[in-house]
């Protein structure tokens, strides 16, 4: 018979009745942490349901929620939890709480916390409840982004071909100088394309790259919680940095590289282990798939400490 | 890791990755059939050496054509990726379709832990050793 045991508001994983004796011997559980099966009506002590293991029965409060009812609580929410959203005092970050503040202002708080306060939004960061929820977050801010960026590229793009062809002549084929408005209207129909393309391409890969920042981090033995932590990491923090993708010309490299650093900080956060591991996390699969990145990221801090170096020897 | 149902509310990583390698397969296939430009890789272009990916786009234009000898020569590595993918779109599709048990990996052994993490870095130095030799 398996077992589920909740601890501290949170789900621990499943267990076999013979290992949860076992780890009640070895004080891994506590006798007042929970735990479900099927057949039980609600989540009950260990102490009371393995009262020959335990010495003394622990009375806690487990309420009247049947993780197994609604499908959100199943998904790892804590019985007896008074937060109905998340486990402990894991509740964030704002657009979680979207009902209450609204949409427009979960999405700037929750933009404000990730990309200026990282570290404590992380630790606060809900680990479960859905994919949906984060996933709708990165999805709204990654649309916009697409749109504005598409508008950019059209407007410079048909400006430089206007401009272009009002310099140059013979640049057509027959020595026929193309019309400025078509040029311009070809280069719309491709921003149109362009951006359906990225609409469907963005969250493919997201999907996919956190794929592998989550068996990267397994690798490194840092994944003490499932995909959907990871997923939530990679989705509040890539889509909060797209926000940068708003600014002309140089947002979209800044907005890459912090969305790099926010998820390296969220991941070690998120998942209890440590920022090196998240880092690894981050970079190693960005490595594999092509070293460049590394080379990228050598060459601009090189640039950086050089500049910094420069500075201080003036 | 034991076959088990999905309990209510969990994640169905069946249905999301099957969803997302299809896609994903879609999308690859559409550039591919288009003759949209595909990515070059500038490491290999500034070194003469390849990185550990390089080749999966002529990977994939061989399976795409059937040539699945040419595939796997080019890099062994992103084929056995692909063949991968596919075995488990077969079993994600099977699950799905018949309400199977799922896979889950649950309370893995160290020592099976340990053999993939060992496995899978060898795999890539051996693979991107291969790559350098041939110099793709």
């Amino acid at each position: 018979m398996q077992y589920h045991i909740a601890r501290n508001g949170q789900q621990a994983g499943t267990f076999s009745e013979e290992d949860v004796r076992s780890k009640l011997l070895l004080n891994e559980f506590s006798p007042s942490d929970l735990c479900w099966t099927e057949g039980m009506a609600d989540w009950q002590p260990l102490s009371v349901r393995f009262a020959q293991t335990t010495s003394a029965p622990v009375a806690a409060d487990t309420g009247a929620i049947n993780p197994y009812a609604p499908p959100q609580a199943s998904a790892g929410q804590p019985p007896g939890s008074d937060a109905p959203t998340g486990s402990g005092d894991r509740t964030g970050p704002a657009w979680e709480q979207r009902a209450t503040l609204g949409i427009p202002r979960a999405i700037v708080d929750t933009c404000k916390a990730v990309l200026l306060q990282p570290t404590q939004t992380f630790a606060t960061m809900k680990r479960d409840g859905g994919i949906g929820v984060p996933f709708a977050f990165f999805m709204i801010i990654a649309s916009i982004a697409i749109i504005v960026n598409q508008i950019y590229g059209t407007i410079f793009q048909g400006t430089m071909l206007s401009l272009m062809s009002g310099l140059t002549a013979g640049t057509g084929s027959g020595d026929q100088p193309l019309p400025a408005a078509a040029m311009v209207g070809g280069s719309v129909v491709a921003g149109i394309i362009g951006m359906i393309a990225m609409l469907i391409f963005v969250p493919i890969w997201h999907f996919i790259w956190c794929g592998l920042m989550h068996a990267t981090l397994m690798m490194l033995k840092g994944a003490n919680h499932p995909f959907e932590t990871t997923f939530r990491v990679a989705s509040y923090a890539s889509g909060a940095a797209m926000v940068l993708h708003l600014v002309p010309i140089c947002g979209g490299i800044i907005g890459w590289v912090w969305a790099m650093v926010v998820t390296c900080i969220g991941l070690g956060k998120a998942h209890d282990t440590s920022t090196e591991k998240g880092i690894g996390a981050t970079l190693i699969p960005l490595a594999v798939c092509c070293v460049l990145v590394v080379g990228l990221y050598a060459a601009v801090f090189g640039t950086l400490v050089a500049a910094a170096a420069k500075s201080s020897g003036n | 890791m034991r076959w088990r149902h999905l309990h209510p509310g969990e994640l169905d990583h069946e249905r999301l990755w099957l969803a997302v390698t299809v896609c994903a397969a879609f999308i690859g296939w559409g550039i591919l059939a288009s003759g949209l430009p595909t990515p070059r890789c500038i490491w290999h272009e500034m070194t003469g050496f390849p990185c550990p990916c390089c080749g999966g786009t002529r990977t994939a234009r061989h399976l795409l054509a059937g040539r699945l000898d040419a595939a796997l020569s080019t890099n062994p590595l992103v084929f056995l990726a692909f063949a991968a993918v596919l075995l488990y779109d077969i079993y994600a599709a099977s699950t799905l379709l018949f309400r199977l048990p799922r896979l889950r990996l649950e309370e893995v052994p160290h020592w099976l832990g340990n053999g993939v993490r060992i496995g899978t870095v060898a795999a890539l130095l051996a693979n991107w050793a291969w790559l350098i030799t041939r110099r793709m």
